[in-house]
């Protein structure tokens, strides 16, 4: 009889069911459809085994994926790492060719600070408002590492909520540009920028991080990575250590991290009204963010002689490369001939650089 | 003021600041990296 209390079938309640319904849809997206496969499939997974009765893999103290969860997540190890991985990958020269368009990354940052607005008018916590506000910033590690430690009953449905919403860029960005542009201005064919030397680039890492940290020293753990990343790769003596940051590196934190994310999401902490309103706030913050940097990019046309085409505005969302590429397409569909991806990944890396500025505030305003 | 428009002003000042200050670092290695023009020496 021991043995028939302990099969796990009849455990099974209707919230695990349900739950089960979302891992196989995100598994579903990530395998069939390609959405964001990196993490939707391991996060779809998470969900699946945090949600099997009796496994025991996310008690307190014992359990596997409580122990990814805690050390890697909830210690603010892993997002970290992942910034590190992305340093490494990125080449900062089209936002110094141009460094004007920073500001449209910074502008794009005017959806997490509304939707934050708006979240705890509707009744969440200050920090849970901008647990939620940060997923307008599109960048899926920054959301991660600001709502574990603001509000970790949320991380699950903040994290879905971001990486779904960096997966359907190129089906939410659209409208919204097509509405606040004419067709006129998305045809605007930008200077090209100036050439940028290795030299600018090498000093780049070292000279931002002295900046950004010094104003707002919470956002070091992922500055600090972000920037020792691209070190590695502009440096070119550390190749080896480039190479497995980006690579093997980011691989690895990139299971742990989709894996954990993923457990975190038991039916208890899922299935809930509020999570419903937390991916409506996120769409939310996520479109006015959009066109935040649309405007700004109108606006700065106003005053500046050498036009800015306003759809690069869009890519001051993080998700990069995905809205740069959106943008290049939207400009091309004007004007074939306009080749805008280069300068739309100018704002892109300054939305990434934005939104770890206002998860930064946000921790040193909010956090314990 | 209330916590939440504390944080809500403060956040898009420092944001703003934050990239404003990034602005002119780049300006600035924008002149750091470009070629010293090389000094004519005497013998020239």
């Amino acid at each position: 009889m021991a043995f028939v209390e302990q099969l796990g079938i009849l455990s099974v309640t209707p919230g695990m069911v349900a739950m089960w319904a979302i891992a196989l849809t995100l598994l579903y997206l990530a395998i069939a459809k390609e959405h964001e496969p990196l993490l939707l499939l391991p996060i779809g997974f998470g969900i699946l085994l945090a949600n099997l009765p009796l496994t025991g893999l996310m008690t307190p103290e014992e359990g596997l994926l409580w122990r990814f969860y805690r050390y890697g997540v909830e210690w603010q190890v892993i997002p970290p790492l992942v910034f590190l991985g992305l340093g490494a990958h990125t080449d900062f020269g089209p936002l110094l060719s141009q460094p004007r368009l920073v500001f449209l990354g910074a502008a794009a940052q005017g959806g997490v600070y509304l939707t934050f607005f708006a979240a705890q008018a509707f009744g969440f916590s200050l920090e849970e408002a901008a647990a939620i506000g940060i997923i307008g910033g599109a960048d899926g590690p920054t959301t991660i590492f600001l709502a574990a430690q603001l509000a970790p009953h949320l991380l699950g449905a903040c994290a879905v909520a971001a990486y779904s919403y960096m997966a359907l860029v190129p089906i939410i960005q659209p409208p919204i540009m097509r509405l606040l542009t004419t067709e006129q201005e998305r045809a605007i064919r930008m200077k090209k920028g100036r050439k940028v030397t290795a030299r600018e680039k090498l000093l780049f890492p070292i000279a931002a991080t002295l900046v950004i940290i010094l104003l707002v020293p919470a956002s070091a753990p992922l500055i600090g990575m972000f920037m020792l990343g691209n070190l590695f790769r502009e440096s070119k003596v550390v190749e080896r250590l480039a190479e497995t940051a980006r690579d093997a590196l980011m691989n690895i934190v990139t299971i742990f991290l989709g894996v954990s994310v993923g457990a975190t999401m038991s039916a208890d902490n899922f299935l809930r009204s509020d999570v419903i309103f937390i991916f409506v706030l996120g769409l939310v913050a996520f479109a006015v963010s959009t066109a935040c940097g649309l405007v700004l990019a109108k606006l700065m046309n106003l005053v500046t002689n050498d036009k800015i085409n306003p759809l690069v505005g869009a890519a001051g969302v993080s998700a990069v490369p995905m809205a740069a590429r959106v943008v290049h397409k939207m400009g091309a569909e004007a004007d074939k001939k306009n080749y805008l991806l280069m300068f739309a990944m100018g704002p892109n890396l300054a939305g990434v650089i934005g939104t770890v500025i206002a998860a930064g505030i946000f921790l040193s305003m909010l956090g314990g | 003021m209330s916590p939440a428009v504390n944080v809500f002003v403060s956040g898009l000042a420092g944001v703003f600041a934050g990239i404003g200050l990034l602005y002119l670092m780049m300006k600035l290695l924008a002149r750091l990296g470009e070629k010293a023009p090389r000094r004519a020496s005497s013998a020239d």
